[in-house]
């Protein structure tokens, strides 16, 4: 017995002195970019935001560009540890939003006549690739775009969210996302429904790779310098995620209102990914992006109707373009997109009705549920209310 | 730390082997004191087995015999474990084992049963109170979990004072309430150790 206790003490004394777990990263306090203009919606907006980040979340980022006025607030924390206040020239992730972008580069594809919008990928999407999806030659370029393809969901396969929160410095490749779903049948028939799919935009960068050689090269090339966003970085280093710009990231992983710092989690889960999620930017330049879209900086207003061709959901209503969601917000239509990671969440939407923009993000986990989301649920509808009505 | 881990478990079996060949032999006692080196990992079963030998624990346990044999027992055990990247974790189980014999003094295990884990967090957690943020440890939840495992064992004739019984177990434990959107997660456990029937 004596043996065995002393067996049980060397090996517990070994793994207990194995190094501690480091989630966080540098984020550097920068000061703010853009002057803040004066105005009493600024005040308010800059009241609910500060609210927000009383109640729990990190931080939080707010920038509003309406006919009259364009300004911009940051309250809270960059980073929680060290106490970095969060500034407007802080990097944020886009998440989901970074899909409109990858549209765009379709679309521009497209007026080049480099793509047929209704063709099969398999026109374009190399065999290493389309050999793990069902049926590929019955989905086209256009099924992918607006998420009625049926093409089964990489991110909730088990065996993807055991290796992604137990290796967290694990490299995926894009081959890695189309294994977990590599044998299974689509999950509706192509163009029969609209269901949301992080895989359709993995396969299109693939097909946007194919075409051009590269397509965070051909993204920087269509967007990022037209527009003159410097302060937006999508795979154009390996270590653009390691600029000290970027936000810290916290999630609620156990849903107890209790936070963990998740950045390299984060890091290195959006580092990986491609065409569904990858892009962190500056409150100002995802502004400048959707503006930019809208007013036709980027695509022609023909292209432009055609992302705004809408699949519709299960009721019947308009849901999805080719791209850009389609949203209702205190009764006020929304063109844009949302984002949702493990380690932050945010929204960049256009309303026509009030030609009105306006992006706002959190360093909070949003992918799972969260007591402290119902307080950012509240601060939203509080800001649409403010802005919109 | 992998071959360390795998070194260690190998040393552990052949030192209670050795101790239960030394003395007369001895039959089938219930409580004898169960002990193992657990390898954990977050992951679906029968995937990802090298994670399990980066994360290691250690157990305790006992069991008690319904039959007056080792054919049908009730096992309870603790395990520690060490889980860098997902939290270390505290698991107090209770299993049901059916153990048929496979040839002479070879068995096998069939074992269901219920248990809690207390796991932790891998970096400590924050909270903000008062417009203050503070850390709370690596505090973290207890989750209701089911143990379903298999296991090979080998009861050691020798003419030890004790009968000794070493065996490697994987279990499967799916845990509950891991969060609300994630309600159950799998996490694996190999098991190598030896009942010691003293």
């Amino acid at each position: 017995m004596k043996h065995i206790i002393v067996y049980l003490f060397i090996v517990a004394g070994l793994t207990a002195g194995c190094s501690p777990y480091v989630g966080d990263l540098a984020t550097k306090a920068c000061n703010e970019a853009t002057p803040a203009s004066a105005s009493s919606t600024r005040d308010s907006a800059r009241q609910i935001l500060d609210d927000l980040v009383n109640q729990g979340v990190p931080g939080a980022v707010l920038s509003i560009q309406t006919p009259n006025e364009a300004w911009s607030v940051a309250q809270g924390l960059a980073k929680v540890e060290d106490k970095t206040p969060m500034a407007l020239c802080h990097l944020q992730y886009l998440q989901s939003i970074s899909k409109t972008y990858l549209a765009v580069c379709l679309l521009k594809l497209y007026e080049e006549n480099k793509i047929d919008l209704d063709a099969p990928m398999t026109r374009y999407l190399p065999e290493k690739y389309s050999r793990y999806i069902d049926k590929p030659s019955t989905i086209t370029i256009r099924m992918l775009m607006n998420h009625t393809s049926g093409i089964p969901e990489y991110n909730s396969i088990p065996t993807y969210i055991t290796t992604l929160l137990q290796h967290p410095e694990h490299d995926f490749t894009p081959e890695d996302y189309l294994k977990y779903i590599g044998g299974k049948s689509l999950d509706f028939a192509p163009a029969s429904k609209y269901s949301y799919r992080n895989t359709n935009y993995v396969v299109l960068a693939l097909i946007v790779d194919a075409i051009t050689g590269d397509h965070a090269r051909y993204m920087q090339e269509v967007i990022f310098t037209p527009l003159g966003l410097t302060n937006t970085f999508y795979r154009n280093d390996p270590h653009y995620l390691d600029y000290p710009g970027l936000v810290n990231a916290y999630w609620d992983r156990y849903s107890d209102g209790l936070l963990e710092n998740v950045s390299l989690l984060q890091r290195n889960n959006v580092r990986a990914l491609i065409g569904d999620d990858g892009i962190v930017t500056t409150p100002a330049e995802a502004l400048a992006f959707l503006k930019g879209l809208m007013q036709g900086k980027l695509l022609k207003p023909s292209t432009l109707d055609l992302m705004k061709s809408w699949a519709n959901d299960s009721k019947g209503n308009p849901t999805y373009g080719l791209g850009l969601d389609y949203g209702k917000f205190q009764g006020h239509t929304g063109y844009g997109h949302s984002g949702g990671g493990l380690g932050a969440g945010c929204q960049l939407y256009y309303f026509p009705e009030k030609d009105t923009y306006m992006f706002v993000a959190i360093n909070l986990g949003t992918v799972t549920e969260s007591p402290l989301h119902k307080q950012t649920t509240v601060a939203l509808e509080k800001l649409y209310k403010l802005m919109l009505d | 730390m992998k071959h360390l881990a795998q070194g260690l478990a190998l040393c552990f079996c052949f030192a209670l082997s050795a101790r239960g060949q030394s003395d007369s032999p001895r039959t089938y006692q219930d409580f004898p004191i169960i002990v193992t080196l657990q390898f954990h990992a977050f992951a679906v079963p029968f995937h990802d087995l090298k994670s399990n030998f980066k994360n290691v624990g250690i157990g305790l346990g006992t069991e008690v015999s319904y039959t007056g044999n080792q054919k049908f027992v009730q096992q309870l055990s603790v395990v520690w474990y060490r889980n860098r990247t997902i939290g270390n974790g505290l698991l107090f189980y209770t299993q049901p084992v059916w153990r048929p014999g496979i040839g002479d003094n070879f068995y096998g295990e069939l074992k269901a049963g219920i248990g809690y884990l207390l796991a932790s967090r891998p970096s400590p957690a924050l909270k903000q109170t008062h417009g203050e943020w503070k850390t709370a440890g690596h505090r973290g939840k207890g989750m209701l979990t089911l143990p379903i495992g298999i296991s090979a064992g080998y009861n050691v004739q020798g003419s030890g004072q004790a009968l000794v019984s070493p065996f490697v177990s994987y279990q499967l434990l799916v845990v509950s309430g891991y969060n609300k959107s994630v309600p159950v997660v799998p996490e694996t456990l190999v098991q190598v150790g030896s009942r010691v029937h003293f």
